[in-house]
């Protein structure tokens, strides 16, 4: 136990110690710092620019050239749908519209030609761009009044009936996806590129040993399985401690800055997330992290020198990207209770992953998360005792990585 | 101490690397453990450290299986190699610790054997910022740093220059004269020769040669004679026995050891003059190439 502890402390201060790692956290805290308090500064920055006149339009510039002859009619339609924009009335022609929109003197033009047909100039069209959808519905509502005033309904009338109400009630048993997609997406992200991250950290200590050949010294002078063990549970703690300083920091200026973002419903459903799901992904990270971290030092140990790892670790890493790639797609699916979701989250290689999700974004009884935890626990240990077998006879040997026959050959004779 | 290897074997798939080996060390003077490259030495000492199994026979120590977690070794690889962005003091004291010791007996025993090693002042530098020959050194403070008992040197003399090297067989000497048990292996003769009474030759997977190195020259034929004398040349045409020159000596072969005094008589009456006579011995070398060169 002394020997283990001695191992975690080394290798949880050789990080600690490790410029690179701290300034990386640092960076990570600042960027964070900054990104989270823009909204503030920005307001700050705004409040000090008294001298500038308020615009009486946040908007931008749309021209509508209207060949029906209803000009004033298509802008009382229009102007309710773009709050936002400034609208004016044009004689100009569809060349001169596009000169304007080219020059950027009006941002967008809309020619309405006839009751239902219109053109709309753009320069460049955004993937985010609705316009066309939006002069759609008005004039169709346009069109839907006129036709309904004709036939004898006023004007308040033929309002009531198009905009008529429908009321409706929702009773919600499970979650909703919509509102917890947000959230479940940057924290599958994060677990992802964590474990990857750190996984490959263990990889590498592994293969600088191994590289430097203090792994001889190494190997005589401790049992392999307190060197894999105290390796792996070392650069977890300080996983840990980096994913800890980010996300706390993340969380303190999200709080500082709350009323700020308080518009924002993206920002704000990932900083409400529920505690649950914040502890479960903790706990999926430990779990997660640890299954990988002793298969990549596993893997670690079979690389010669440092340049191998990349060649050598390839099946951990296609093995992680095919869990994530799974998980991603039930996620943006909205299948996250699909047979094969259910079925990887009993597999401890996938279950850190897709029960998460699963839990983040459906109700799953709780004996399945129960089970699919006691099943990766176990594993971890399985997985921990065989890869610190592989280690001990993988830091042995130099040269071509070794073929897995040749692996279970030699772990048979070598001493745990 | 005796450290005692018996029946040792080990194969590696299906090619047997050891093949019942036996050997019995003691402490009090270091023991030359000599072989070709491949001849089996780091499989035997690995499976001294424990680190490998063997497939039969067993290592004891004073008789008894020996139990790593009470007797200490210090194995110095063949293959160097720390961490090179660490601090020195810090590696030492984590090798300490990982053979047992408590963070403080680590950090003084460590402090100690830099300042015999005249290295006191690097104790806080990084590792890659020295020299090869003082990272030799380090590995040898990473050895020793936890007092082992047992103290296994795996080509210790390469990389360093004169002055180091005779630091180290001081030291070596030392830790023979302290009680500890030293196993020396190197391809350097000169210093196993001037180091070790005593060598075991590997070859192939067996011991083909064991004992005390002034037993197995007295072994060889003593019949042969070494004359040193200014005129090399001289002397071999004109004496009357089978005789041959090398570098710069005279070499005689003479039919009976009870020549030996018919050999003096007839020396002291040439003209020429002679500085030394005697038996001609094989270096340790001669010796080495003799039993290993067979080796494939």
């Amino acid at each position: 136990m002394k020997q283990f502890l001695s191992i975690l402390r080394f290798e949880y201060s050789g990080y600690i110690k490790n410029k690179v790692f701290m300034g990386i956290t640092i960076s990570i805290v600042l960027i964070l710092a900054i990104l989270l308090s823009l909204p503030r500064l920005t307001d700050l920055s705004k409040s000090d620019d008294s001298s500038e006149p308020i615009s009486s339009s946040s908007g931008e510039l749309i021209l509508i050239r209207d060949e029906t002859g209803a000009g004033d009619m298509s802008l009382s339609y229009l102007s309710p749908v773009f709050p936002e924009d400034t609208l004016e009335l044009t004689d100009m022609t569809q060349e001169q519209l596009q000169d304007c929109v080219s020059s950027g003197e009006c941002s967008r033009a809309i020619i309405i030609t006839g009751d239902l047909s219109y053109t709309y100039i753009v320069d460049s069209l955004g993937i985010y761009d609705s316009t066309q959808l939006t002069i759609e519905e008005a004039l169709a509502s346009r069109y839907q009044a006129q036709a309904l005033t004709s036939l004898g309904l006023t004007a308040a009338e033929a309002g009531q009936v198009i905009n008529a109400a429908v009321t409706g009630e929702l009773v919600q048993l499970g979650k909703d996806q919509s509102s917890n997609f947000m959230y479940t997406y940057i924290l599958i992200m994060l677990l992802y590129m964590a474990i990857m991250v750190y996984g490959q950290l263990v990889a590498n200590s592994v293969a600088i040993e191994k590289g430097s050949r203090a792994m001889e010294l190494l190997i005589t002078s401790a049992r392999p399985r307190n060197l894999m063990f105290g390796k792996v549970i070392g650069s977890g703690l300080a996983g840990l401690t980096q994913l800890g300083l980010v996300l706390g920091s993340a969380f303190l200026f999200f709080e500082l800055n709350r009323n700020q973002w308080a518009g924002n419903a993206i920002i704000n459903s990932i900083f409400n997330m529920p505690l649950p799901i914040l502890l479960y992904t903790i706990l999926f990270f430990i779990l997660g992290y640890f299954i990988y971290a002793f298969l990549f030092g596993a893997v670690g140990s079979m690389a010669s020198k440092v340049e191998d790892i990349n060649t050598t670790s390839l099946p951990v890493m296609f093995l992680m990207i095919a869990v994530f790639l799974l998980v991603v797609y039930a996620l943006a699916g909205g299948t996250p209770d699909s047979t094969i979701m259910v079925i990887a989250s009993f597999i401890p290689v996938s279950s850190p992953m897709a029960m998460f999700v699963r839990i983040a974004m459906s109700q799953v009884p709780l004996w399945q998360v129960a089970t699919s935890i006691g099943i990766l626990i176990l594993s971890t240990f399985g997985i921990g005792y065989l890869s610190a077998k592989i280690y001990q006879v993988g830091v042995l040997l130099y040269g071509k990585p070794p073929k897995l026959g040749e692996i279970l050959k030699a772990m048979k004779t070598s001493k745990a | 101490m005796e450290l005692k290897l018996s029946n040792l074997e080990k194969s590696f798939g299906e090619k047997k690397v050891l093949h019942g080996i036996s050997l019995k060390v003691e402490s009090g003077s270091p023991f030359g453990f000599l072989g070709r490259n491949g001849a089996g030495k780091t499989t035997s000492i690995r499976i001294i450290m424990g680190v490998l199994l063997a497939d039969s026979g067993e290592v004891t120590i004073d008789g008894k299986p020996i139990d790593r977690s009470k007797t200490r070794i210090g194995y110095l690889p063949e293959e160097r190699g720390l961490y090179p962005k660490k601090e020195i003091m810090e590696q030492l004291i984590y090798f300490g610790v990982l053979k047992g010791m408590s963070r403080r007996e680590a950090a003084e025993s460590a402090k100690s054997i830099l300042q015999r090693l005249d290295m006191g002042q690097y104790a806080k530098s990084r590792l890659e910022t020295l020299s090869k020959g003082n990272q030799q050194k380090i590995q040898l403070a990473a050895t020793l740093v936890a007092k082992p008992d047992i103290v296994i040197l795996d080509e210790p003399f390469s990389g360093l220059d004169p002055v180091n090297a005779l630091l180290l067989k001081d030291i070596i000497e030392e830790l023979a004269l302290q009680g500890k048990l030293v196993l020396l292996s190197s391809h350097q003769m000169n210093y196993i020769e001037e180091l070790c009474p005593e060598i075991a030759i590997l070859n192939g997977g067996n011991i083909v040669l064991s004992g005390r190195i002034r037993d197995i020259k007295r072994s060889y034929d003593r019949r042969r004679m070494v004359i040193d004398t200014p005129d090399p040349q001289l002397v071999a045409n004109t004496i009357p026995w089978r005789s041959e020159t090398s570098n710069g000596q005279v070499l005689v072969d003479l039919p009976e050891l009870s020549d030996r005094e018919a050999l003096l008589k007839y020396l002291s009456s040439i003209s020429t003059s002679v500085d030394c006579v005697k038996v001609f011995e094989p270096t340790l070398n001669d010796i080495f190439i003799q039993y290993t060169e067979d080796q494939v």
